[in-house]
């Protein structure tokens, strides 16, 4: 903690070399998350880039409760946000269509063989607004609610646009593991 | 189902928990300039605010001591008026020119029969008071009639009336009052005083070597301080000397260090690492240290280097992210002090040379407020030799006391250390305050 607070206390005042560090140390990680949340690599580059900014920025605000990781990554997910909706309000649409039900109930057993590059491919090939909502919900655990308020849509829209991203992951990871086991099987 | 448990989600939020990927090199290279362009203007800022301040303090002092002084002048030598004089009668006798000036000595009166150039105003007011003086002043070529009139207790209206080639009778003199002189007969004076310092260098010879490593070194807070003895010498010039004692430094940037390396040292020799500084060449005396460079590979010299010795495998202790480089000097100074403005706050010139001997060099790094001793800097010069120049301002509370306020620069004459192909010549900046008493 107190390297961290050393290096976060160099930022602060402007040294370029702890600003660096600290970029360095976090930006891989923070990159897979921009990656996660962007439809192309050139919009993840944005996302970092702008969200780094805010970090130096805000860096004064960070009052050391909590996790720096967990705030430094809400803030990259903002910026993904910021991303989303500004490209996407023109798309708002509150269709809560039936739902159709998961093929089955999976095993996560089942995929154990799939590598992170794989998923990361899966996630990123949803359709953006699926996308967001899964990110949202399933992996950073915002309720609908909190959601619904982010990305400017219905808490039933949240529900029925996670319902849909599930059902593709899954066919998609079907699909994965169902070719991996034919491969191994052959 | 519940949505919290869907494995699917699962899935994904633990596949990709851990899961890192390298941003192109363009992404940093598109902050840089950014955070840059944001950080210096505060600096600059801080550095105008800084200098504002002190131009602010010394303006607010110049104008105070030149009223006070001014008032202190008339005081000295006011005369009281005679009980019938009214302002409308002096505005009447001097646009006449007439030989009539009420309340002045008999040769005034008769002086006032030359050429005269008035200045000003009057207004005829029954109740304001006026206060007739007379000024000499002699590298002015001339003698002053000054009237000051107080038209409400808060407004005073002040005429000077400058009397020309002067003539005076054999027989008659003028009598003038003795002025003062603050401090003829206390020569000697003894002062403390205090600044913190900012500290930096500049470099001359193998600017590429010089440039990496002053790119990788920040100043730390320094500060300076002790007890200074000067002798007037005339009214204007004094000589002052004193011992100080100063102590500055640098942090050096993107060098880790840990603890707990002894139990892995199995080498024979005085020193496990050393690491090149603009200031000379540190050697760890701390068989305990382990040091990480992360930012350069051709600063630090060592056997132990990360490919062979990995120190997080190793469960060694982090201590701090920077290495932080000390040096402490006692000052010897001769120095010159010309006073230029010779009012209740004086103003001086302060110019002279300083010898420095080295008294503490050390190296470490910090851990929680506290020193962990790391090494020290190799092949510094016992003695260095600085130039200083500065302005200073005295404040007098009493006939004896005064307070003393020296924005000050110094630099060095002869860098702090021996560096093939390197000279770096550090300089200082500080505002030196504190107080001194004239025997």
């Amino acid at each position: 903690m107190s390297e961290i607070k050393n290096i976060i206390n160099g930022c602060l005042k402007g040294n370029r070399r702890d600003q660096e560090l600290l970029y360095r140390r976090h930006a891989p990680k923070l990159y897979a998350v921009c990656l996660q949340y962007a439809g192309n690599d050139e919009e993840a580059n944005d996302i970092l880039q702008e969200g780094f900014i805010k970090i130096f920025e805000n860096l004064a605000r960070y009052k050391y409760e909590g996790s720096f990781e967990g705030w430094i990554r809400r803030i990259i997910v903002n910026t993904a946000l910021e991303k989303y909706r500004s490209k996407h309000f023109l798309y708002r649409v509150d269709d809560i269509d039936k739902i159709p039900e998961l093929d089955s109930e999976p095993d996560s057993e089942d995929y154990a063989g799939l590598e992170a590059t794989d998923l990361m491919s899966i996630i990123r090939e949803l359709p953006p607004k699926y996308r967001m909502v899964f990110n949202l919900f399933a992996i950073e655990g915002y309720t609908h609610k909190e959601i619904s308020q982010m990305v400017n849509i219905s808490e039933g829209t949240s529900k029925s646009n996670l319902s849909r991203a599930r059902i593709i992951l899954q066919r998609r990871v079907n699909s994965y593991t169902g070719l991996a086991k034919k491969v191994i099987n052959e | 189902m519940s949505d919290r448990k869907a494995n699917i989600d699962l899935v994904f939020r633990n596949g990709l928990k851990e899961y890192e990927v390298l941003p192109s090199a363009e992404v940093w290279n598109n902050i840089k300039p950014v955070i840059r362009r944001k950080s210096l203007p505060y600096i600059v800022l801080r550095a105008a605010a800084m200098i504002t301040v002190v131009i602010s303090l010394s303006f607010i002092a110049y104008r105070l001591s030149v009223q006070i002084s001014s008032s202190s002048d008339f005081n000295t030598i006011a005369q009281n008026p005679e009980s019938e004089s009214s302002a409308v009668n002096t505005r009447n006798e001097l646009s006449s020119g007439s030989a009539v000036t009420p309340g002045v000595q008999p040769a005034i009166a008769e002086a006032s029969g030359q050429e005269m150039q008035s200045e000003i105003y009057i207004t005829p007011d029954a109740n304001q008071d006026i206060i007739r003086s007379i000024i000499y002043q002699p590298e002015a070529d001339g003698i002053f009639v000054n009237e000051r009139v107080a038209v409400r207790p808060d407004f005073l209206l002040i005429s000077r009336t400058r009397v020309n080639n002067v003539s005076f009778d054999d027989n008659e003199t003028l009598e003038l009052p003795s002025i003062p002189v603050k401090g003829e007969k206390e020569r000697w004076t003894v002062a403390a005083l205090v600044s913190p310092t900012y500290y930096t260098n500049f470099y001359s010879g193998n600017n590429q070597v010089a440039s990496q490593l002053k790119s990788e070194e920040q100043a730390l807070f320094s500060y300076s301080g002790g007890v200074a003895f000067s002798y007037k010498v005339s009214g204007r010039f004094s000589v002052q000397s004193g011992l100080y004692y100063s102590s500055f430094g640098q942090q050096l940037s993107g060098i880790t260090t840990f603890g707990g390396f002894k139990k892995y040292d199995y080498t024979k020799g005085d020193h496990n690492f050393e690491v090149l500084t603009s200031s000379g060449v540190v050697y760890t005396n701390n068989a305990d240290v382990y040091l990480l460079d992360n930012l350069s590979d051709s600063r630090i010299a060592t056997m132990h280097t990360n490919d062979v010795f990995d120190p997080a495998k190793a469960q060694l202790q982090y201590v701090d992210n920077s290495l932080k480089q000390n040096f402490s000097y006692l000052e010897v100074p001769v120095i010159m002090r010309y006073k230029f403005i010779d009012k209740s706050i004086d103003f001086n010139i302060i110019g002279g040379l300083s010898s420095n001997l080295l008294v503490d060099n050390s190296v470490y790094a910090s851990m929680e407020g506290s020193k962990y001793q790391v090494g020290k800097t190799e092949g510094l010069n016992m003695i260095t030799f600085s130039s200083s120049l500065g302005l200073g301002m005295e404040y007098s509370f009493t006939n004896n006391l005064s307070l003393n306020l020296e924005p000050t620069f110094r630099y060095f004459l002869n860098p702090l250390g021996q560096m093939s192909g390197l000279r770096i010549h550090p300089y200082t900046f500080g505002i030196f305050s504190g107080i001194s008493f004239r025997f």
